[in-house]
């Protein structure tokens, strides 16, 4: 399974450029896109799981054209979109059932066998019997996977998945989603940085339509190797600091009269002779995130 | 398919506001079944199927909203985004989920109909169950209209997408449907267009109601299918397949409207000439002396033998019929006047006063003057012969509300009735058509009636072709139905089957007295029932003073209502004497007048009335006609006996030193005359202030004569008094009041 996605572009009307000529090879295993809001993500999640069709450019879905084979593409698409909704009145058996019906999976008993099955990956399986309007936010999100699941794809989108979970939620999610990747592309939508660097072995980062890095994790990490720094100084001397150009600040903690910051900054940041200032020697796939977006 | 219909039903099972709205339907068909169980015993089926069909647009439009709200939920919100990505299509979608809805409003129906009839048979004392009326109501009505609200509604939501938007649309389609659906009853170019209401077409066509309804149903769940989303159709096949199936079902619809079409085209075309006969028969009636018109006409007819062949598949009649025919009045006959439906042609006119001789005859219109070359006497009577032919298809579209099954009892091909209203018979004298007298008699009798050589089964209806025949008349019918052999033929009345095995079915219908023939298709012979003494007093003073009024020469029997036996019989088409009542209702009444509790309102409430009637109508026996609510263009078509009637309450009252509740009564007339809100009690009110105003210029002897000529005559028989005939009484009892 592999999706090769050729000068994709997605225009709104009117006039408002979604992507610009992305180009873009998922193969298997976790694939993480990045990308702030309002990047592109969302678009090109439903391009690729056949909901909107794209203004210009190509996909192909192991080698099939999306466009032209969406049948076929479905089959092997399981989708979970940023914000979906179930039927709260069924319980999680019920709906899956349904939607194992919908997905052509006739056969009760085979279907009735699925539904366990994914349902026990889910690990929602003793909640079988529970109405849908009773489960937690992550419960949801874990049978919003399981009903992308069903059909057995080669092919899993999923966006923005873990948004509003606890950390606990989105650890077990974010694992379980790990766990899926075993032997097809899972393509993993989100803003939130950990997620991919806890799970994705490739990655793609996306802004204002076009994706502006495109390899490993390590690979982004490396790009901000060199330009993160550790810096202990006076309260006074650090406010002139986050004013000056070409720094950002990844994070500050106040300790009594002196602040500790993690910074991001071409250079040496110049604090004067009281501050200490140390370069970080690995830096975080988010401080290479901010980096790369901060054109630092 | 099947399993999105299952998902639907069961979603929308689980939903509250279909809980809430299920709940709301049973109580107010529970409150409407409870309420009938005042009244005589019925059928439950019956008693619920009016219980039911009294909120079935109500429950309509309840079930498009829900649908609508299925179509906007299936459309839009979270849920959708990903439900696009599965493999159905969306002709599985629609149409599954159109299944599930459709089944779960049927649910609903069947159960309002088994829950309506639950509590009337409980309330009537057990009344045995027509099953079979039962499955006919929810198969034939019920369920295809659940099609047309799941469907209609469905489409509607899904077009819309949006709650804001469908829901006004739903409930103006269901205006338009509901209301359109009366417009359309009752204009006779738009009849039929009334398929498509549930409410209005019922009577008619049921098999093609149904299908249109239901292919409407179909029609809205296909253009969700093939109108809306089809970007999402993957695969081009599937989209073929959803407009294919939208284009079966357009054509579906179409054929069954351009059926309707077809079928009620030719009865447009009847329906004009029906109103030109109408009019020819008018004028020719115009200038006609009194003693030839029905009130009171010379010729008179006491006995009739006939010999009818009916051909059902050409709505057509033939008939012999040998009369013999006395003069009633004071001065010699030259002429002897009948009425004879005007389409009829007549083939051959016969006269024996010595010798059967050819005689001439003027037809105009329904007028029939048989000329006699040596006049008949005062007293004396002579035989005619008739043969003539026609058809017997009565149609007058947009007259009548109501469109009964007598009016075209021979067009039908599974029945055998014969028509009313127009004299498909000679009757005699010059009766102008009285419309009013087309009302439906089915009375339903479950189980068979046995008479000699006739067994009916299923419900029994009343027979409607000798309602305009002289009560006293002897008759003797042979029915050649031209029905095929073996077929189970409704005759509506017990007759002997004559015809072999292996032939077409002819009955033979035979009576000294021919209301008996009539009365004998309600076996209204139900044992003498013990009242107490007190309610008995009551009513034996009612009926005295009835009697006094306008005798009628007969003792009163009076019979119960038994809450647990079966239904026996229209109280209103009772043999004459015969009182069948209520017993509780009439001790009721009677310990309340007693008690002097009684006021004007008590005198109008319903136990009150309800013994009135039974009074009344055995009294002034009702023969083929109730006063039903019949709106009438003219006020020669309207029956106002009821305001004849409610004027003998008055005298009653009066007579028993109510003079008060008597006078309440009057006031109530004088508000209903002049409000005129309701144009049938209007006209009542008429009729009641006419009496009122005869017995201000002459008196009571006045108004008693007007009773007496009332029953003596024309309105004695059918029981439909037009004010035409109350005010041509009225003239004549002060005339002859005056001369007296």
């Amino acid at each position: 399974m592999d999706v090769d996605i050729a000068d994709l572009t997605k225009v709104y009307r009117p006039n408002r450029v979604a992507l610009s000529e992305v180009n873009l090879h998922i193969g298997v295993g976790m694939f993480g896109l990045l990308g702030p809001n309002g990047a592109g993500k969302t678009t090109l999640m439903r391009i690729l799981a056949t909901l909107l069709e794209p203004t210009a450019g190509r996909v192909r879905v192991s080698g099939m054209d999306l466009s032209r084979n969406k049948e076929a593409v479905r089959r092997r698409l399981g989708y979970l979109p940023q914000s979906f909704g179930l039927y709260p009145r069924l319980s999680a058996m019920e709906t899956l059932d349904y939607i194992g019906a919908l997905k052509g999976l006739n056969n009760t008993a085979d279907r009735r066998a699925r539904v366990q099955e994914v349902l026990e990956t889910v690990n929602l399986w003793n909640d079988r019997d529970r109405r849908v309007r009773e489960f937690s936010g992550g419960m949801l999100q874990r049978l919003g996977i399981a009903q992308a699941l069903l059909g057995d794809p080669s092919l899993l989108v999923v966006d923005e998945p873990t948004a509003g979970l606890d950390p606990e939620e989105r650890i077990r999610f974010r694992n379980l989603l790990s766990m899926m990747s075993g032997d097809r592309a899972v393509l993993l939508s989100t803003h939130i940085v950990a997620d991919v660097e806890s799970i994705c072995s490739d990655m793609a980062v996306i802004h204002e339509g076009r994706i502006v890095f495109r390899g490993a994790p390590e690979q982004l990490i490396a790009g901000a190797r060199g330009k993160v720094w550790e810096v202990r100084c006076r309260r006074d001397t650090f406010e002139r600091l986050s004013e000056g150009p070409e720094v950002i600040i990844i994070g500050a903690r106040n300790a009594g009269d002196v602040v500790e910051a993690r910074v991001i900054s071409r250079a040496v940041p110049q604090l004067g002779a009281e501050a200490s200032v140390s370069q970080v020697a690995w830096p975080s796939l988010e401080d290479a995130y901010v980096a790369l977006m901060g054109a630092v | 398919m099947r399993n999105i219909a299952r998902y639907q039903l069961m979603l929308i099972a689980r939903s509250p506001l279909f809980i809430v709205a299920v709940l709301g339907l049973l109580v107010i068909v529970t409150v409407g079944a409870v309420d009938r169980t005042d009244g005589f015993p019925s059928a439950p089926v019956e008693v619920a199927s009016a219980a039911v069909m009294q909120v079935s647009h109500i429950a309509l439009m309840v079930f498009t909203l829900l649908a609508a709200w299925a179509g906007v939920g299936s459309k839009s919100g979270r849920a959708s985004e990903m439900t696009y990505t599965y493999l159905h299509s969306n002709t599985q979608m629609a149409i599954g989920q159109v299944l599930g809805l459709t089944l779960a409003f049927a649910v609903v129906q069947v159960a309002i109909v088994a829950w309506g009839t639950g509590v009337v048979w409980v309330g009537y004392g057990r009344i045995p169950v027509d099953y079979r009326a039962a499955a006919s109501l929810c198969i034939m009505q019920l369920l295809p209209a659940a099609a047309m609200a799941a469907g209609l509604g469905y489409a509607i939501g899904y077009l819309a997408g949006s709650p804001v938007v469908a829901y006004p649309i739903a409930a103006g389609l269901w205006f338009a449907v509901v209301l359109g659906g009366v417009e359309a009853s009752t204009l006779p170019q738009t009849r039929w267009l009334a398929v498509l209401d549930m409410g209005s077409a019922h009577d008619f066509d049921q098999g093609l109601t149904a299908l249109a309804m239901a292919t409407a149903g179909f029609l809205g769940a296909a253009a969700a299918a093939g109108l809306v989303k089809r970007g999402r159709e993957a695969a081009p096949a599937r989209r073929r397949m959803s407009a294919a199936v939208l284009a079966v079902a357009v054509m579906a619809f179409g054929l069954t409207l351009t059926a309707s079409w077809v079928l009620w085209s030719p009865r447009l075309a009847i329906s004009r000439n029906s109103a030109k006969m109408v009019a020819e028969e008018a004028e020719s009636f115009l200038g006609l002396p009194r003693e030839v018109m029905g009130l009171r006409p010379a010729t008179d007819v006491r006995s009739y033998d006939m010999e009818v062949h009916l051909s059902p598949s050409e709505s057509r009649l033939a008939n012999t019929v040998v009369m013999e025919v006395a003069n009633r009045g004071a001065v010699p006959l030259s002429t002897l006047t009948f009425t004879l439906r005007g389409e009829f042609v007549v083939a051959r006119c016969q006269v024996r006063q010595e010798t059967w001789m050819d005689a001439s005859y003027d037809r105009r219109a329904s007028l029939l003057e048989i000329k006699l070359d040596t006049p008949l006497a005062p007293g004396r009577s002579c035989d005619v012969r008739l043969t003539y032919h026609g058809m017997v298809c009565d149609w007058t579209l947009g007259k009548f509300v109501a469109f009964n099954d007598e009016l075209n009892g021979v067009v039908r091909q599974d029945r055998a009735w014969l028509p009313s209203g127009l004299a498909w018979y000679p009757v005699p004298g010059a009766r102008r058509t009285r419309y009013a007298v087309a009302t439906k008699h089915a009375v339903a009798k479950p189980g068979a009636v046995a008479t000699a050589g006739l067994q009916v089964e299923g419900p029994v209806s009343k027979a409607v072709w000798v309602e305009n025949s002289h009560p006293a008349a002897r008759m003797r019918v042979v029915v050649h139905t031209g029905m095929a052999p073996g077929t189970q033929v409704d005759a509506g009345i017990p007759g002997e089957l004559i015809s072999a095995e292996g032939e077409s079915p002819v009955y033979k219908f035979e009576s000294d007295w021919a209301r008996d023939l009539y009365l004998a298709a309600g076996a209204a012979c139900p044992d003498e029932v013990e009242l107490p003494d007190d309610a008995r007093a009551y009513l034996e003073r009612r009926w005295a003073f009835y009697e006094s009024l306008a005798p009628s020469g007969r003792d009163m029997v009076v019979t119960g209502l038994a809450r647990r036996r079966t239904l026996l019989g229209n109280p209103q088409l009772a043999p004459q004497g015969m009182i069948a009542v209520d017993g509780r209702l009439v001790q009721r009444t009677a310990k309340r007048a007693q008690a002097g509790r009684a006021n004007a309102g008590d005198a109008l409430s319903y136990d009150r009335n309800l013994v009135e009637s039974a009074v009344l109508s055995a009294w002034w026996q009702g023969g083929g006609t109730r006063w039903h609510f019949m709106a009438g263009a003219a006020s020669g078509e309207v029956n106002v006996i009821g305001g004849v009637l409610r004027y003998a309450l008055v005298l009653f009252l009066e007579h028993n030193g109510e003079p008060d509740i008597a006078e309440g009564v009057l006031e109530e007339a004088r508000r209903g005359h002049e409000s005129g809100l309701v144009h049938l009690r209007s006209m009542e009110a008429e009729a009641t202030l006419l009496l009122e105003q005869a017995r201000q210029d002459r008196g009571l002897e006045a108004v008693r004569r007007v009773f007496s000529l009332l029953r003596a005559g024309q309105a004695g028989r059918d029981g439909v008094v037009t004010m035409d005939d109350l005010r041509a009484a009225a003239m004549l009892a002060v005339e002859e009041v005056g001369h007296s």
